[in-house]
């Protein structure tokens, strides 16, 4: 995209800076960016990209509760 | 303009101290030397030290903008326009852990995110007397004692007496330690010194950021950038502080009002969303506590004047590991016949402009 934010961050300054829309898109996206969700844990592993965010939720899932037995 | 020596003239005796150089000092004064006396460093730019100062001078510019009655949006889209200009050369190792976290783009995030996140911030801008905003008020304060030592100056006429008869009655001025040279004419005696007692006194430099109102009371309002999350023992290393019982001391002899202490800023760099985290702590420093630092100052001022009239400077050997370890550790394990040698592969003098003077205008 023409403008996003590594696009307007590379213009000229003096281009970015005289035009007032160009800055504009450029503070929208930096707020954008802010708010975008966090990234999946991920690892490279020999360039296969393994998504560990599951994996670790079942580590820390909880035991399920004991049975009661019946005396 | 130049900027005038921090040192007495002729002599490694400092005269002008900020809380940088003062921290160096407490620390170690073998660092103190190294760092400001002799001036060993690595040239360039510290990213770091870039990434502060322009943080620093983009919220103060939109401090300013709002105390005019600017709106946030048109304050924070004059601040990020001329943030963007000044940094427009600006090019930072993106490959190093430094550079990872500051560099132009992640300046502008930290701005933004800071400036929309404190907004409608309770603590607001102290108006001073004068109907201008307590921001960027750089000061220099004299003490009323500076070194007690002979300094060297060109040769000067301390005193002429005209002969009565065949003698002559001749008294030396205090500040004269005593004279080298007398000219004697037909009827005149003239001594001339080199060296005369110094009348400099003791600077105290330095620069704060904002002062506020903030539930009544004035505080210091200072900014930190870390990558570390700021928890309670973050803000423990600024309780006792050199930098804040300065500032602290500092706003009140520049407003004429009561301080109640310093309001850290602390914005922790984050390399994914939302990119930093603000969390706000306050130190407060009584009357009592100020005192009591001003009259430690009187003794490590005279260290440092003892140490560079005798031209040591003793290594504190139980600081070597702070602060992630002092930058002349290797150095300083050498053998002190070598280590010239190991200073001059690791490190370089560095030029004037480069030298860090509390007395340069910001």
């Amino acid at each position: 995209m023409a403008n996003d934010l590594d696009t307007l961050m590379d213009l000229d300054p003096l281009q970015l800076t005289s035009d007032p829309a160009k800055l504009d898109a450029l503070i929208a996206h930096y707020r954008e960016r802010r708010a975008a969700p966090k990234g999946r844990a991920r690892k490279d592993i020999g360039g296969l990209v393994v998504d560990l965010s599951g994996i670790l939720d079942g580590l820390i899932q909880k035991p399920a509760a004991p049975a009661i037995r019946r005396r | 303009m130049t900027t005038p020596s921090p040192f007495l003239p002729g002599t490694n005796i400092r005269y002008a101290f900020d809380s940088t150089v003062l921290g160096a000092l407490k620390t170690c004064p073998r660092l103190y030397q190294y760092l400001y006396v002799d001036f060993w460093g690595h040239p360039g730019e510290s990213v770091h030290l870039r990434f502060g100062q322009e943080y620093h001078q983009a919220l103060q510019d939109y401090d300013k903008s709002r105390a005019l009655g600017i709106s946030h949006e048109d304050s924070l889209h004059d601040v990020v326009r001329e943030l963007i200009l000044r940094t427009s050369e600006w090019v930072v190792d993106e490959d190093t852990k430094a550079g990872r976290y500051k560099n132009r783009k992640t300046l502008v995030q930290a701005v933004i995110n800071y400036l929309d996140e404190h907004k409608d911030d309770p603590a607001q801008t102290y108006i001073m007397q004068d109907g201008k905003p307590a921001v960027e008020l750089s000061f220099r304060f004299e003490l009323d004692w500076g070194p007690a030592t002979l300094v060297p100056v060109s040769w000067r006429e301390i005193t002429t007496t005209k002969f009565e008869g065949d003698t002559v009655s001749l008294s030396i001025p205090e500040n004269a330690d005593r004279f080298v040279r007398s000219k004697i004419s037909r009827d005149t005696v003239t001594l001339e010194t080199s060296n005369v007692y110094n009348e400099q006194p003791y600077l105290l430099c330095g620069h704060l950021d904002r002062v506020v109102t903030f539930s009544d009371n004035l505080f210091v309002m200072d900014h930190k950038t870390t990558t570390s999350t700021p928890g309670p023992y973050y803000f423990d290393q600024w309780a006792p502080s050199n930098q804040m019982t300065l500032y602290s001391i500092a706003a009140q002899v520049i407003l004429g009002s009561p301080v109640k202490g310093v309001i850290i800023n602390a914005a922790q760099l984050l390399l994914e969303p939302p990119y930093t985290k603000f969390v706000r702590g306050m130190i407060f420093r009584t009357a009592d506590q100020q005192e009591e630092w001003l009259a430690d100052l009187r003794h490590w001022l005279s260290l440092a004047e003892a140490y560079a009239t005798e031209g040591y400077f003793p290594m504190n050997d139980t600081a070597c590991d702070k602060f992630g370890g002092c930058r002349f550790r290797e150095v300083c394990s050498k053998s002190p016949q070598v280590r010239e040698r190991f200073l001059e592969s690791d490190f370089v003098k560095l030029s004037e402009e480069d030298r860090w003077n509390p007395l340069k205008s910001r």
